[in-house]
């Protein structure tokens, strides 16, 4: 069977892409850490306070739990006799996909979107708004889910957890940088290297931040496609989910429930669903920087691309 | 310390880290494998168990299907019995063809149509069959991630000294399903 290869093919070639992206995320905080230790005359020690920096928020974001998100957004844990088939669809693709049933959680909204959490698969949780289940058929709401399933089987809320780590650890340092600026000891001997390090440190404070946050857009827009294919290597029904997208889009009611911090997390970004079913019926598939989600129509296409290599 | 010297300790210590490595690579993946087998075995039984709750609640309002019923009960049961996989295969493809008769039957029944336990019973049916078809999905990716690491160089020099061999993939060829299939256009 064809699909297969295909489908591990480009499950593979995202997650080496979004590890290179980590990589250079990676890169971007040493170098940080590098040149501004440097301009202080002590590139080792910059490098350990930007690991000190990034090992202090991740010790804080990996504990904060996927619990905080689940009470803040209001969503209630279900068992199975609240909704057996919702219930029985989570089950199916927690075997499909060979993990620990994720908890699941139910919000009440008219908006129709879905979203998982969890460090890792056995401490997940997977959450579904009443919209969805409305206008979704069980085929469709299986798609949702296994993309969803796809999340906590990728490690993405880690993975993002991380991401964001990164981009905090290389904000709050260039923003230190400005603020220990004026204490900076420098020697008549060395003037000029002194010079470029400053001009190579100043760039590097305004650029890095930006440069962090334009990786770490990429890095989600890539996991979301990963998410994609993992739904339609679970469900083997990419057209499910190719389907199951342009319902939910059509449906723009914004999930006022979702603020910037958590957008990321849906399937859907929940900020843009107007924009969104604009963009899908222009069929554009170019994604703006600072987008989480690929365009729906790209999703979309490449949905159908599987469908059709299937054969 | 010359540099030979800490070669001649750096690549032994490599390869045996590296064997170490790899051994333990193979027996998750078996393992995995073994596991993967047992979840199929765990949905079979779940469906074995709801069908005798089926037939009662259909006797209740289709009295004049009594064969249907019984061929479900007898494939039921000799599904239940059935142990190397070739029976097991054969008697699942009696027991689906017997419950879509009787699926199919109780299409003329309005009041069994509605009676809310019929209707459960139909859910935990049919997602007990998407059970079992993903945990067999799953057996089979399982597999073939596990025949290819045995086979490919070089864990498949590990797997030749230690023993590991391929695993079988879990075919249920329904003829019906391959017709199905052909009349999609």
């Amino acid at each position: 069977m064809d699909t297969p290869t295909h489908l591990y093919d480009q499950i593979a070639g995202n997650k080496r892409k979004s590890a290179l992206l980590m990589i250079s995320a990676v890169l971007l905080l040493a170098a940080v850490g590098f040149i501004f230790g440097l301009y202080y005359k002590s590139p080792i020690s910059g490098m350990l306070t930007a690991s000190g920096f990034a090992a202090f928020y991740l010790l804080i974001t990996y504990y904060a739990g996927d619990k905080i998100v689940m009470l803040s957004m209001g969503a209630r844990e279900i068992s199975k006799p609240d909704n057996p088939q919702l219930f029985n669809v989570v089950e199916e693709m927690s075997i499909a996909a060979g993990i620990p049933m994720p908890k699941v959680y139910v919000i009440q909204s008219s908006a129709s979107n879905a979203f998982a959490t969890g460090m890792s698969p056995d401490k997940a949780s997977i959450c579904v708004t009443t919209g969805i289940l409305q206008i979704l058929n069980r085929e469709e709401l299986q798609a949702v889910v296994g993309h969803e399933m796809g999340h906590v089987k990728n490690f993405d809320s880690r993975f993002s957890v991380l991401m964001a780590v990164m981009v905090g650890a290389i904000a709050l340092m260039c923003d230190a940088f400005w603020r220990m600026n004026r204490r900076s000891r420098s020697s008549d001997k060395d003037g000029q290297a002194q010079a470029i390090i400053l001009v190579i440190a100043i760039v590097l404070a305004i650029l890095a931040p930006l440069a962090a946050r334009l990786i770490q857009f990429s890095v989600s827009r890539k996991r979301e496609l990963l998410a994609d294919e993992t739904s339609a290597e679970l469900t083997r029904n990419p057209e499910a989910l190719a389907r199951a997208l342009e319902k939910i889009v059509s449906d723009h009611d914004p999930l006022d429930l979702a603020n910037r911090g958590t957008q990321h997390l849906f399937i859907t970004n929940p900020l843009k669903s107007g924009k969104d079913l604009q963009q899908l019926q222009a069929g554009e598939e170019k994604a703006g920087w600072f987008d989480t989600h690929p365009p729906i129509a790209l999703r979309v296409r490449l949905l159908r691309k599987m469908a059709h290599t299937a054969g | 310390m010359a540099i030979a010297t800490i070669v001649l300790i750096a690549v032994p210590v490599v390869v045996v880290l590296w064997v170490i490595g790899s051994y333990n690579g193979l027996i998750k993946w078996k393992n995995q494998v073994k596991n993967a087998w047992a979840q199929i075995d765990v949905q079979l039984k779940r469906r074995y168990d709801l069908i005798p709750n089926l037939v009662e609640t259909v006797k209740g309002y289709a009295k004049h299907e009594k064969e249907t019923l019984e061929n479900v009960t007898k494939a039921r049961n000799m599904a239940a019995q059935a142990t190397s996989p070739k029976d097991v295969a054969a008697a699942e493809n009696v027991l689906s063809g017997a419950l879509k008769s009787l699926f199919a039957v109780s299409e003329a029944y309005p009041d069994l149509k509605a009676n809310q336990n019929f209707l459960a019973l139909q859910e935990e049916l049919s997602s007990t069959e998407n059970k079992i078809s993903f945990a067999r999905q799953f057996y089979n990716d399982t597999v073939a991630r596990f025949n290819t690491m045995i086979q490919s160089f070089p864990k498949n020099i590990m797997a030749g000294m230690f023993g590991f061999q391929a695993a079988q993939m879990f075919e249920i060829e329904a003829p019906e399903e391959r017709k199905a299939v052909k009349v999609q256009f």
